[in-house]
């Protein structure tokens, strides 16, 4: 990807969690079914 | 904000992910469909963080990398590695079309944490993982895979996973306009 030259350094500790975690995901609407091939 | 330097790094910058967009193949496994990365040979765990390593020195055996001292943090400022993602209008580009192999794109914003370096238009990190994700379902995937099924299987992810109205070439257009008039029925 083009984004360009660096610029800053950042060092970034998220204080929630950005991965969702089992119990707070949606319900899925439908099972998942396998990839037609 | 810190200067550029490893010496810099101590203390956090931020306490909230990072937001930046990314366009992802979409790939059909035997477990279900997962999203790959566009450029790389990359494929996004559906419960944990992608974890970036530097690919540029992979085919260099681990035993010789640590003799000769090439093992770096990743990303670096002066290397190319990173996990990548951009401000909106630099990823259209990657949504021309799916030749050569994955059963559609999707766009979508991403969580960037661990060490993030800013660059002139996004971002490359060490940490990433999908925060919202945008289904172009007007562009036909190959095959006989279906949106309706992709969407579905994306789900897997624990993130919205939105069926936009559009091709490929409008995606980014469409996105932008839907942001906009969101941010200004909430402004309302």
């Amino acid at each position: 990807m083009e984004i360009g030259k660096p610029k800053r350094i950042y060092r970034v500790e998220p204080l929630r969690n950005p991965v969702p975690s089992k119990r707070t995901r949606p319900e899925r609407k439908a099972p998942q079914t396998a990839p037609a091939r | 904000m810190s200067a550029l330097g490893p010496d810099s790094l101590e203390v956090p910058d931020f306490a909230e992910a990072l937001e930046a967009w990314r366009v992802w193949r979409v790939v059909a496994r035997k477990e279900g469909y997962r999203l790959g990365s566009v450029v790389k040979p990359a494929l996004w765990p559906t419960d944990a963080p992608l974890v970036a390593r530097c690919l540029r020195i992979t085919l260099v055996p681990s035993w010789l990398r640590r003799r000769r001292g090439k093992e770096h943090a990743v990303p670096l400022d002066r290397c190319e590695c990173g996990i990548y993602a951009g401000w909106l209008p630099t990823v259209a580009q990657y949504l021309d079309s799916v030749a050569g192999g994955p059963v559609a794109l999707v766009l979508g914003q991403v969580s960037l944490w661990g060490t993030v370096i800013e660059c002139e238009r996004g971002f490359r990190a060490s940490l990433a993982y999908p925060l919202r994700i945008f289904a172009p379902v007007e562009a036909p995937p190959r095959g006989r895979h279906r949106w309706k099924e992709i969407v579905s299987g994306l789900e897997t992810y624990g993130v919205p996973v939105e069926p936009l109205p559009a091709h490929y070439r409008d995606a980014v257009e469409l996105v932008e306009r839907t942001l906009v008039s969101g941010r200004s029925e909430r402004e309302a």
